[in-house]
This record gives C-alpha cells, structure tokens and sequence, in this order.
C-alpha cells in the first residue's frame, strides 16, 4: 500500500528498504523480490547500521514528551501524541534540509499553519442533533488531540462523555493548556 | 613492544613475532567493539531508500488500540 501511495503521488519508485534484523519486515521479503527492491537488514545486535530510523525515534519521542507534558495528558493519550509529533515534525523547517519543512522537500510548497491548534487545549465543539432541546447545552468540552490526514476538522477527546470524536467545523479553541485531571 | 627494548635479556625476534600473533587470550578477555564509520551514502532522490523500525511494544494500549508504532 505505501508503495503504490509513493508511485502515484510522488511518480518515484522505492529502490532500497533498510531495516533491522527483526521479522517484522521479514514477512514482506517476497514482496520485494518479486519488485525488484533491494532489502537490506542491519546484523544482530547492532542497531547502529539502522542509525538514521533510531535517531528519527529518539526525535519523535522527544517531541511526544514535550507535547504530553504542555498538554497534561495522562499516558492513554500517547497514540495521538505520536501522529501530532509526526504532524508537527513535517512542518518544522529542519537544520538538516537547510532550513527546509521535509512538507516543502515532498510537496514542493510551503505547508498552511492555520490547521493546527495548540495540543491539549480546551475547546468547544457545536452539539449536532440536540433533537430540539432549547435548555440543553449547544456545544460539547473537548481537547484538542490532532489533526486528522485528509479531513477538514480536527481530531478531539470529548472530556464529559470520555470518546473520541472527529469535528468539522464551528470550533472555538481556546489558546492555553488545559489539565484533564482538573 | 617497548617492553621487549627495555629487557634485553628477551629475543626480540622471537617476541615480536609472538606480538604479531593473535592472543587467544586477549582475544576472549579484552575485545572492543569496532568502530561504527558513518556512512556517506545519501540518497539521490526521495523515497529511494526506506529506513523502516518499528517502536514497542508499549506497556498501555493507545486509543486506537495499538502497541506499537
């Protein structure tokens, strides 16, 4: 799947896959003989020749932390967390690219920063189907958890009914850090 | 080596060549890592070389139910 999404997107094709000497990739050998993609892994107990993708972890990580941390997350939230990282990383111009967003490297244009919000913040989403109740509340308390890929909204955590939930529009966010064990 | 031109009592021929040797000893005792040299390779173009991991598992399952990322 991710290598038709890099042909048809990109018009690139994948040459070389480098991983380390786990068998999670294992499974997909037969996949890359049969494309011609050369597999590479790293020998045992030596996840130095997997540098780049180990310093990438640390990188994300570290970025998960600071996030949790502002946002005041409990440690249930850690998947978020990680797509937000990722979100936020792609956007960042980076040392490494010359000052470059790896969103620009790939896109060839400069990425909107009028989608994110700050992460963790109290926000209040528009109530759909309040079924005609005119005292019952018109919005729901939620925290900003992400920005969903392909969708025109953003990703929230409903703090009252505890689920998740996906809003299009009409959301007021409020810029400060909202603790969710208060 | 220096030990060998200070005592001049020992064949220094006959040591170096011990020198030389691979110690069994030294060997089972006393190896180091080898230096890792950071590669100079760099991709041409993007998407032409895939480093993949996976991180995990972790101990609480995201809300997605996932372990591992």
């Amino acid at each position: 799947m991710f290598f038709s999404m890099v042909e048809c997107q990109f018009n690139k094709q994948v040459k070389i896959i480098r991983t380390d000497n786990k068998t999670n990739f294992t499974c997909m050998k037969f996949y890359f003989l049969e494309n011609g993609i050369i597999f590479q892994i790293s020998c045992m107990g030596k996840p130095q020749q997997n540098r780049c993708v180990e310093r990438k972890h640390q990188h994300i990580l570290n970025v998960l932390q600071a996030l949790r941390f502002q946002g005041c997350l409990p440690i249930d939230f850690w998947g978020e967390c990680i797509l937000t990282a990722g979100y936020l990383i792609n956007r960042i111009s980076s040392s490494v690219l010359n000052g470059k967003t790896p969103y620009r490297v790939f896109y060839g244009c400069d990425p909107t920063y009028d989608h994110p919000r700050v992460f963790g913040s109290l926000c209040y989403a528009h109530k759909q189907g309040t079924l005609g109740d005119k005292f019952d509340s018109r919005s729901r308390r939620c925290i900003f958890v992400g920005c969903p890929y392909g969708k025109k909204g953003w990703h929230l955590y409903d703090i009252d009914q505890l689920i998740f939930c996906l809003m299009k529009c009409q959301v007021l966010i409020n810029k400060f850090s909202f603790c969710l064990s208060s | 080596m220096q030990v060998t031109k200070i005592v001049s009592s020992v064949d220094i021929k006959k040591s170096t060549e011990n020198l030389n040797k691979c110690c069994d000893v030294c060997q089972r005792a006393k190896q180091m890592k080898n230096k890792f040299f950071v590669s100079d390779f760099r991709a041409s173009n993007g998407f032409e070389l895939i480093h993949c991991d996976l991180w995990g598992p972790y101990r609480n399952i995201s809300s997605l139910e996932h372990l591992i990322f």
